[in-house]
């Protein structure tokens, strides 16, 4: 039952990081990324998960291979132009990487501010975003007097303030508890709804199930595979 | 300029947010523009004491009673053309009499010289402005047309020599001792502000992953470094204060405490400078050892 005729928003061709002397982590990897997908990202330990998100991100730098991103390739970067692609592609992790020093509100404003927004957009729309990621009363709260699912939810917050196309969430719930962990999913299914694409990778078998969404499954740096699920949820 | 506001504002707040690591930046960073500054003023005041004993040295010409006055004047007026010397002052057959009398002691002996009867002979007092530098003046008096007017040069070889090697070498070692000290204080600001940094790694990993430039990276660190050092400074100047109204009083008896402070001419200016001094030492030091911890975090995609 398809809806729409989906374009490819992410390109993945032929992916292989090598770390010196001869770890492959990735070997050859193949797969796009549909405009509005949910995608999960799943495989066992040491298969390359972390090493494909940090690709994404360009933390680093793949052996071969080629990541495209809206028709541009990311792996051509120049190091000064990775800032500006970060700002538009949004990232979660397990440990939430917040600021410990910046209240809930002032962690999302910075990646407005870094992002060169104005006050007033500032003003009006980190609110806006606190209010849907269900922190409006946390605003002023330090990351260490937060629950680890408030903690989420402000990376969350921050990670698609800039209004991304992709959210990248790399074991968004490891740290939580499971009612915790679906409360996070349940968060990502909303902002997939509002249109923004997602990549989700996680342990979580129970989650992976639940969602029933296209699975991509890595198994010692490969895509052992991609199937294309039809929505039906 | 929003840029600018934000980037201060982010390193203010981070500034006072981490206030135990500032505080202990700010501590470590005084101490050492305190170091910096004792050993600094210390071969200021070294070549000051130098310099003073130098301009002690000085070479006096007697003249033949039949030497020329016009010939006398002429030689003062070139001695005192010289950039070495520092006054080359005159003294008449009178009052060369005049500063006998003042010293003499023997009664007898006064009857005997008196201003129609005078064997003093007239005299021109170079007074030069480094010791190492008599040489040239005796070389002058040397000279043939000079020699005939001159019965007489007085001047202590060996005294004034060993006082040209005695000050070189004293200068010397002040220099290296300052230079050892001024290296080890910068060392100790440089790892203290680098595990600072070291210790906010993560946040720096942080700002990246989030879009942040290089630029919004680095320049609040640079606004603590400045900080470090402004307020540093301020520390390094009260401790000063305190050290020369009451630490050195202490130690020393008030009348070499009185020569001292005249010595090194303690005025407000001076106390002025002294600040601004440290000052500029510290913001200096506080925003280099900044850039120079930050720097390999960044290099880091």
């Amino acid at each position: 039952m398809e809806k729409k005729i989906l374009k490819p928003i992410v390109k993945v061709k032929n992916l292989a990081k090598i770390y010196p002397p001869n770890v492959n982590a990735l070997l050859n990897v193949n797969f796009d990324l549909y405009d509005g997908e949910f995608v999960c990202l799943i495989g066992p330990s040491g298969s390359g998960k972390s090493t494909l998100i940090k690709l994404l991100i360009c933390e680093e730098r793949p052996t071969r291979g080629h990541i495209y991103v809206a028709g541009r390739d990311i792996t051509t970067l120049r190091n000064k132009e990775v800032p500006y692609y970060r700002r538009r592609v949004g990232v979660v992790f397990q440990d939430f990487k917040l600021l410990p020093k910046l209240t809930v509100y002032e962690n999302v404003a910075f990646a407005l501010e870094v992002a060169d927004a104005t006050p007033a957009e500032i003003k009006k729309r980190v609110p806006f975003i606190l209010e849907l990621v269900g922190l409006k009363d946390r605003m002023k709260h330090f990351p260490n007097t937060l629950s680890g699912g408030e903690r989420q939810r402000t990376a969350i917050a921050r990670a698609i303030v800039n209004g991304p196309k992709l959210l990248i969430a790399d074991e968004p719930t490891g740290n939580l508890d499971p009612k915790t962990s679906w409360e996070i999913i349940k968060l990502l299914l909303e902002i997939n709804q509002r249109g923004t694409m997602i990549l989700l990778a996680t342990h979580a078998k129970e989650i992976v199930d639940k969602l029933n969404r296209r699975v991509i499954v890595l198994e010692s740096g490969q895509v052992a595979s991609s199937q294309q699920k039809t929505y039906n949820l | 300029m929003i840029t600018l506001y934000r980037i201060i504002k982010f390193g203010l707040v981070n500034f006072w947010r981490n206030w135990v690591l500032s505080s202990a930046s700010i501590i470590v960073l005084a101490i050492s523009i305190l170091i910096i500054s004792a050993f600094v003023s210390f071969n200021f005041v070294l070549q000051k004491a130098v310099e003073g004993i130098n301009q002690k040295v000085d070479l006096i010409a007697y003249f033949n009673d039949s030497a020329d006055e016009a010939k006398i004047s002429q030689l003062q007026d070139v001695l005192s053309s010289w950039p070495e010397v520092k006054q080359a002052l005159y003294v008449s057959k009178n009052e060369a009499l005049k500063k006998w009398l003042a010293n003499a002691e023997d009664e007898r002996l006064k009857t005997i010289i008196n201003e129609k009867d005078n064997p003093l002979p007239r005299s021109l007092e170079v007074k030069l402005n480094s010791a190492d530098q008599a040489q040239k003046v005796i070389d002058f008096f040397e000279q043939k047309e000079n020699k005939s007017l001159i019965s007489k040069v007085r001047y202590n070889r060996i005294v004034v020599e060993k006082i040209v090697s005695y000050s070189r070498a004293v200068t010397k070692v002040g220099i290296i001792l300052s230079g050892i000290f001024v290296l080890v204080a910068i060392y100790v600001v440089l790892n203290t502000l680098r595990l600072a940094i070291y210790s906010r790694k993560e946040e720096i990993d942080i700002m990246k992953l989030v879009g942040a430039s290089p630029g919004y990276i680095v320049f609040p660190f640079v606004v603590e470094g400045i900080l470090f050092g402004f307020l540093g400074a301020i520390i390094a100047f009260i401790l000063s204060l305190l050290t020369l109204q009451f630490g050195i009083s202490a130690l020393l008896p008030p009348e070499v405490m009185t020569e001292l402070s005249s010595f090194l001419q303690l005025s407000r200016i001076n106390l002025g400078i002294l600040f601004l001094f440290q000052l500029f030492l510290g913001i200096i030091i506080g925003v280099i050892c900044s850039l120079i911890g930050i720097n390999r975090y960044l290099r880091k995609l």
